[in-house]
């Protein structure tokens, strides 16, 4: 019953709510084709405000050995699971399948 | 005495109301000496103020009558009046109208949006009628010669061709903004970009972006995200999510994964990507290829589908660097183990496609050696075997 009447005071107001739920859906992150740039509500900022700021004057998009955070270049890993290994030993020194099927033939 | 309008009203409304068929015709004859009447009450506005504005402010009142019905298209109409009518002044003046001059070109494009979509369907006759018109403002910018540098009408250049790709992009005619960015590289004395106000920069920044990644030119489409990503308001979200749907693929391709960090500020695009980037990082082509298929129609939307599918080699790549890591980094490695590594991550193919694959990536620098094809053997380079996939020369030229 509540959820019925809060719905009919945000029609009463219609074109203020069609934008909070656009913003909500923004801020949930709505991913449309047709959802386009937005104006922006201040013409300027400072580097404060963006994420120049954590760079520290590194260039942005270096990549985490260049001092930005925000991207990894470095992500080759040593650790493989045992598994896989154990995996790829024991296939290796099973017999062919597909070669005694091709022989078969 | 001369009827004033409020009286003509009430008199209508009488001759409606008493049922007085002759009453209400005589009313209504442009010949009726009421009319001269009313024409002088409103031609009293028509030069008490310097010209346009006279014109401008009725032009405003049809404008404002016009949304109050709903009816788009015709204020749509009447505010290209009111937007020509200002083009007049603007000439005359400096750069202090910029903001009066955004705002009614904003407004323009916005009535050319409900315009469209109240006639309902594709059609998009008034959004490009919007562009052609505000492409005439840019010409007015362009063309102050006498403002001093700082009150240069030219501030409002990158401004206006932002808000003609704009109206481009919303209709899909994005072939159209050539002619307007055509004339803006043809003129050598528009003060630099890094000069104008952020939201200039950035919008300008984002559409440049797009369109070099929709005509498939992913260098500069990389470079002019990445400046409009950082140099973007943290709190315009919505914006910098728009940029990253695209940056992040493409800086991918470069071998430069989105962090954690950077993904969880995104959820929509954490849900997106992190399917990919974990299958990167775990050499799990499978789970690449599952994510592929599960985000298939999204990425076939936004145009990235090609792009991730691209990408997916990278993560062969891991694959195939695991294969050698658990064979303690040897630098010979018969093909039949990496036949073997891509049958246990279930690709199930050949062993002369998996010689093939591996061909691929010596010969896109994904790893370094060659193969001896008689031996079946792949030999590697003794170091840096498999360099880091951001250290590939060109990254973008094999798409």
């Amino acid at each position: 019953m509540s959820a019925a009447a809060s719905t009919s005071k945000d029609a009463s107001k219609a074109p203020e709510t069609d934008k909070v739920t656009k913003d909500q859906q923004h801020s949930l992150g709505s991913l449309e084709e047709d959802d386009e740039f937005e104006e922006f509500a201040a013409a300027d900022w400072d580097d404060s405000e963006t994420d120049l700021a954590h760079l520290g004057g590194v260039a942005p998009g270096t990549g985490k050995s260049g001092g930005d955070k925000l991207w990894e270049d470095n992500w080759d890993d040593d650790d493989i699971e045992e598994d896989f290994s154990v995996q790829l030993r024991s296939e290796l020194t099973k017999p062919k399948s597909t070669d005694s099927n091709a022989m078969e033939q | 005495m001369p009827i004033t309008f409020s009286t003509y009203i009430t008199q209508l409304t009488d001759a409606v109301q008493l049922t007085n068929g002759p009453n209400l015709a005589y009313l209504l004859r442009p010949t009726s000496p009421h009319g001269k009447d009313l024409r002088n009450a409103l031609k009293r506005f028509e030069g008490s103020v310097e010209s346009p504005w006279d014109e401008i402010a009725i032009q405003y009142v049809l404008v404002c009558s016009h949304i109050a019905k709903k009816q788009y298209e015709e204020a749509f109409k009447e505010e290209s009046q009111l937007v020509s009518l200002f083009y007049r002044f603007l000439p005359e003046s400096r750069g202090w109208t910029l903001p009066a001059l955004f705002s009614i070109l904003r407004d323009l494009r916005d009535l050319a949006y409900d315009a469209d979509s109240q006639s309902g369907g594709a059609k998009s006759d008034s959004m490009e009628e919007a562009a052609r018109i505000i492409t005439k403002a840019f010409g007015l910018c362009m063309t102050d010669r006498t403002s001093p540098y700082e009150e240069s009408r030219k501030w409002g250049i990158y401004y206006v061709v932002g808000l003609v790709l704009k109206c481009y992009f919303r209709v899909r005619r994005i072939s159209l903004s050539k002619n307007i960015l055509r004339a803006l590289e043809a003129n050598n004395d528009v003060p630099p970009l890094a000069q104008y106000p952020r939201a200039h920069q950035v919008t300008f920044q984002y559409y440049i972006g797009m369109l070099s990644f929709l005509n498939e030119d992913f260098v500069k489409a990389e470079q002019e995200l990445t400046l409009a990503f950082y140099h973007c308001n943290n709190s315009a979200r919505g914006n910098k999510q728009r940029i990253l749907t695209y940056l992040i693929p493409l800086r991918i391709i470069q071998g430069q994964l989105p962090s954690a960090e950077l993904l969880r500020r995104f959820p929509t695009l954490e849900e997106l990507y992190s399917p990919f980037v974990k299958a990167i990082r775990s050499g799990d082509v499978q789970a690449y290829d599952k994510a592929l298929e599960r985000s298939e129609q999204r990425l076939l939307e936004l145009n990235l589908w090609l792009t991730l599918e691209k990408a997916r080699e990278i993560s062969l790549r891991s694959l195939f660097r695991k294969i050698w890591v658990s064979v303690d980094k040897s630098t010979r490695m018969p093909i039949s183990m990496f036949h073997a590594g891509l049958k246990i991550s279930g690709i199930d193919v050949p062993v002369e496609e998996a010689e093939c694959y591996v061909a691929n990536m010596i010969y896109r620098g994904f790893m370094r050696g060659y193969i001896s094809h008689e031996k079946q053997m792949v030999v590697l380079a003794q170091t840096n075997a498999f360099p880091r996939v951001a250290d590939r020369p060109n990254p973008f030229q094999t798409i």
